[in-house]
């Protein structure tokens, strides 16, 4: 107890209050973030147009996302587990959670788009799709046939209308919908699939889940840093106890609504495919990089001079557990994704692996390599040499080495979303400037979002009943 | 700053449970009450190995037998007449035998997640439930075991499970999950028997140094390996703890991920998801927790643990029970939304078949126990309750068995083409080894309360107050000090104080 008597008294002559400047800095950041994501639809409308920018936007967005609800959970975990050592660094998660709502706004140019009726993004959202057709099964194997790039798959499936034979089991099924209307020119195909679930995938009713998660998203999150925050005045115990009991169905409810949301703003970039595990893929690289950005956050306070005797190494170690944990959990998951599809070998999913590169067949290949190097990296980058470099217990209680793999899982995470979104913009490989700049940008108002949520409280909790403990606390 | 030193009221229920489940965020509750110390704790849980056992234990050792015999007799005559005694047929060709194997690999969960993943994550009130939890793991592990030993058809052949290089150059199927489940259930068990002897053995010493008993003494010494309880030992003994419960993690996540390989590699709707890996950990652990408080709730009463094995114990593992049981709901959710939402007509008549089909009483018996009953836990009346507790633990018991009844057969029923479809009725042969199954367990189970210890003397002492000696003197003031993650670090090697 001696000594954490002793650390308590030190962390109490902690600077907790952002200085002034860094509202310069949130400002600073607000706008290089937004004039990045212009200069990402400027280069979009020179190479390949309105569709390029909204996928390089979607790519960035699905990214500060993952992180701004990875948050959230934390704060919800956080409470229902009753945890003690976390009091000292649960501003930042707060801080990543308080973004939420600007999440929610940051939505609208998703939403525009699939209003837009040209199904830049959702092919689904189309006003007037053409269908039924092969889906992306037929698209890779035309576009391999006729050659690399030389194929625009819209075309060479749409020649193949009638093609559905592959299918016979759905034809019959879905055999309402081969009436056939005319399609707007241009149109993409959209299977017979996919026909089937417009009933779920219509603009309007997206429109209304995607705002009725963001509301409840906001709702929850807001709740908890507001009750956090008035504890800090009060001291009031029992706000603690509330949030304890507040957190065991708001973690249930925000986890399904969290898979919903997955399904619906990145499942069904490519309506046909579906795996029951996508949202706990999102999930799992979403705590995972909330992990590393609190990480990086805590150390770049400490290096600026806050928080000094608050956070000790022993809460690094704890967050490097986390990092490690996480980042063999997103390998597990991500590897039960893929080995059980590619096991079984259905042709109705296994394509969408196909056409992320992860494929043995020559002509796919020529077509897709890019991807096949950037499938590779994640499984190297992602999880084998992160796994390895995280083993160590001395590396995670070295400071310098736990920011290295923060930053490195924090990459990585990005080269995942570029993998989820990018390869459903066309066949083939896509990566550049509008992608990063996209990113770049959406870290940018993103982070200083961040900055901004962190300058309206102590940087910790002041009066957490759970606090000495925290502070006291000690790894075995 | 709002802590405070004094433990609120207590108030006691039953007769003689003291109610240590408040919730203050202030301080931590004790885990051990009863103003217990540890020579009591070594006075109570020793007691049960080295003397007499009482009257009910014999009786239920002669009913557990009686049922092992069972299974002894009908595996015998099963050797005889062939694996044709059993209802499976085509297409049901796994029925019972895997649903039986699939249900005690699960039950084999709560054990190292309890030892394991509760040991990592800090949560001292596992010491109270570990030691039989993990003993439960073994014996679960073994029953289930048994069933892919006997279904094999030529059981002289059983060894061609195992690659062992042979003459004739033949394999196993490195590709098939099948073979993957022997690796993987074979790694769990090997490993949580070692976790389970290595965390015994300060326990052990301490039986060793209490029987009066000169065969005891010998046995028992033997099998503490010339423990002392010096510094050295101890700092050892922890590294080692923490290295097993850190390689025991993964292979808590790994088993049951195998197991559910075997069904989701295949291209069967109702088996072909990718989320069963997940799920089937959950849906274990779920099943495994529901295991340990059926055994917990009376073994505390009729042993008088009830200062060990508190109601806060109890309250925690509700917990774990509801969560686990949440996110089993929230997959079979999922799955019904994703069997729709892939507008694959097979996938969509598979979960039709399911709910409404061929064999629709499995599904509500399965929904009942697993999701319905579980929701009483929300209440905190309903947790503190032992009977509520052991009636919903019991619903788990028999939900997760109609889970794996429901995957497995129902799937299996209804192939893609009507001309294939079948159905299944066990016979009197799968009822009787189902039934036998259980008397192996608890078999083994009650020689296991019988002659070792049954609860982690050592470990329950080492999160006692009076094992953090911060100068108070008053062992009253010393317990409200408590601080659960303060425990060796300041006192190395004194982890415990075994020698009491």
């Amino acid at each position: 107890m001696a000594h954490g008597h002793h650390q308590h008294h030190a962390a109490e002559k902690d600077l907790l209050q952002l200085s002034g400047k860094a509202n310069g800095l949130a400002t600073v950041l607000l706008i290089v973030g937004i004039v990045a994501v212009l200069a990402s639809l400027g280069v979009s409308m020179s190479s390949g147009g309105l569709k390029r920018f909204y996928h390089a936007y979607m790519t960035g967005y699905a990214y500060v996302f993952s992180i701004a609800f990875g948050g959230l959970f934390m704060l919800l975990i956080h409470y229902l587990v009753r945890a003690g050592w976390s009091v000292a660094v649960r501003r930042i998660p707060e801080a990543l959670a308080g973004t939420i709502p600007i999440m929610g706004l940051l939505a609208i140019p998703l939403v525009v788009c699939a209003w837009s009726g040209k199904g830049d993004v959702y092919p689904w959202a189309q006003a007037k799709p053409a269908h039924p057709t092969g889906s992306w099964v037929h698209t890779i194997e035309e576009s391999t046939a006729v050659g690399p790039k030389s194929a625009h798959h819209g075309e060479a499936a749409d020649s193949h209308s009638d093609d559905y034979h592959a299918k016979p089991a759905h034809s019959a099924a879905h055999g309402s919908h081969d009436d056939g209307h005319a399609a707007a020119p241009g149109a993409k195909p959209v299977s017979a699939l996919t026909m089937g679930k417009m009933v779920w995938l219509n603009p309007a009713f997206w429109t209304g889940r995607i705002i009725f998660y963001f509301v409840f998203f906001s709702l929850v999150a807001l709740y908890f840093i507001r009750k956090s925050r008035g504890q800090d005045t009060t001291g009031d115990h029992t706000v603690t106890e509330r949030l304890n009991l507040a957190a065991a169905p708001l973690t249930l409810l925000t986890f399904v609504l969290f898979t919903f949301a997955a399904f619906d703003l990145f499942m069904s970039l490519d309506p046909d495919w579906y795996s029951t595990i996508f949202g706990i893929y999102y999930f799992a690289g979403s705590i995972d990089a909330m992990v590393a950005t609190t990480i990086i956050i805590a150390a770049v306070l400490q290096r600026a001079g806050y928080l000094q005797h608050s956070i000790s190494k022993e809460h690094y170690h704890d967050l490097g557990k986390w990092l490690f944990a996480f980042t063999f959990f997103w390998g597990y998951i991500a590897f039960s994704q893929y080995m059980l599809i590619w096991y079984a070998n259905i042709p109705e999913t296994t394509y969408w692996f196909a056409k992320r590169g992860a494929t043995t067949n020559p002509q796919q290949m020529q077509l897709l390599g890019g991807w096949t190097v950037w499938t590779l990296a994640l499984l190297f980058g992602r999880l084998l040499i992160p796994f390895a470099g995280l083993l160590s217990r001395h590396v995670k209680r070295n400071n310098a080495s736990l920011i290295f793999w923060a930053v490195w899982i924090l990459v990585f995470h990005a080269v995942d979303m570029v993998w989820v979104v990018m390869p459903e913009y066309e066949l083939g490989f896509t990566f550049g400037l509008p992608e990063v700049a996209s990113l770049l940008g959406l870290i940018g108002i993103f982070t200083g979002s961040v900055v901004w949520r962190l300058t309206r409280s102590p940087l910790r909790p002041v009066k957490d009943p759970r606090l000495p403990e925290s502070l006291a606390f000690q790894n075995i | 700053m709002a802590t405070i030193t004094t433990i609120p009221h207590m108030p006691v229920r039953n007769g003689d449970d003291i109610d240590n489940t408040f919730d203050d965020a202030r301080i931590r509750a004790p885990l051990i009450v009863g103003g217990k110390g540890f020579a009591d704790v070594t006075r109570v849980v020793t007691r049960i190995a080295l003397e007499e056992p009482p009257g009910w234990w014999y009786l239920a050792f002669a009913g557990a037998l009686g049922l092992l015999s069972l299974m002894g007799i009908t595996i015998g005559y099963l050797m005889l007449a062939g694996v044709g005694v059993w209802g499976n047929n085509q297409p049901v060709a796994w029925a019972f035998d895997i649903v039986n194997f699939v249900f005690w690999v699960g039950i084999g969960h709560a054990g190292t997640l309890i030892s394991a993943i509760l040991f990592l994550f800090r949560q001292n009130w596992r010491t109270s439930i570990n030691r039989f939890a993990e003993a439960m793991t073994i014996f679960a592990v073994i029953c289930a075991a048994t069933f892919p030993g006997i279904h094999v058809g030529r059981p002289w052949l059983a060894y061609w499970l195992f690659p062992i290089p042979n003459q004739m150059a033949m394999w196993p199927q490195f590709r098939s999950p099948l073979l993957w489940d022997v690796f993987a259930v074979g790694t769990y068990f090997t490993v949580s028997l070692l976790f389970w002897y290595v965390g015994m053995i300060p326990d052990l010493a301490t039986l060793r140094d209490k029987s009066k008993n000169r065969i005891q003494q010998i046995l028992y010494g033997i099998f503490s390996l010339g423990w002392t309880g010096s510094c050295r030992a101890w700092h050892r003994y922890e590294r080692a703890y923490l290295l097993l419960a850190a390689l025991s993690t993964p292979l808590v996540l790994s088993v049951h991920s195998v197991v559910s390989f075997d069904f989701a590699t295949s291209q069967l709707p109702g088996w072909h998801t990718t989320i069963f890996p997940p799920y089937f950990v959950a849906g274990a652990v779920f099943g495994g927790f529901a295991m340990v408080l059926t055994l917990a709730i009376p073994c505390r009463a009729l042993f008088g643990l009830k200062d060990i094995i508190t109601l806060r114990h109890i309250d925690n593992m509700n917990k774990v029970m509801l969560a686990t049981g949440l996110i089993v709901a929230y997959a079979y959710s999922v799955e019904f939304f994703t069997a729709w939402y892939s507008q694959h007509y097979y996938e969509q008549f598979a979960f039709q078949n399911r709910v409404f089909g061929a064999a629709p009483w499995a599904f509500w018996c399965m929904f009942i126990c697993n999701v319905f009953a579980p929701q009483i836990l929300w209440f905190k009346w309903a947790r503190n309750s032992l009977v509520i507790t052991f009636i919903v633990a019991n619903f788990v018991n028999a939900g997760m068995w109609f889970e794996r009844y429901v995957i497995i057969v129902t799937s299996l029923q209804r192939d893609f083409l009507s001309s294939s479809w079948g159905m299944f009725k066990p016979s009197w042969v799968d009822l009787a080894l189902l039934a036998g199954s259980f008397g192996l367990f608890f078999t083994l189970f009650l020689l296991f309360i019988k002659f070792l210890p049954i609860i982690a003397m050592a470990e329950v002492k080492s999160i006692m107050p009076q094992a953090h000696a911060h100068g108070h003197g008053d062992p009253d003031l010393d317990r409200t000090d408590y601080r659960p993650d303060e425990t060796a670090h300041d006192h190395p090697g004194g982890k415990a104080h075994p020698a009491v």
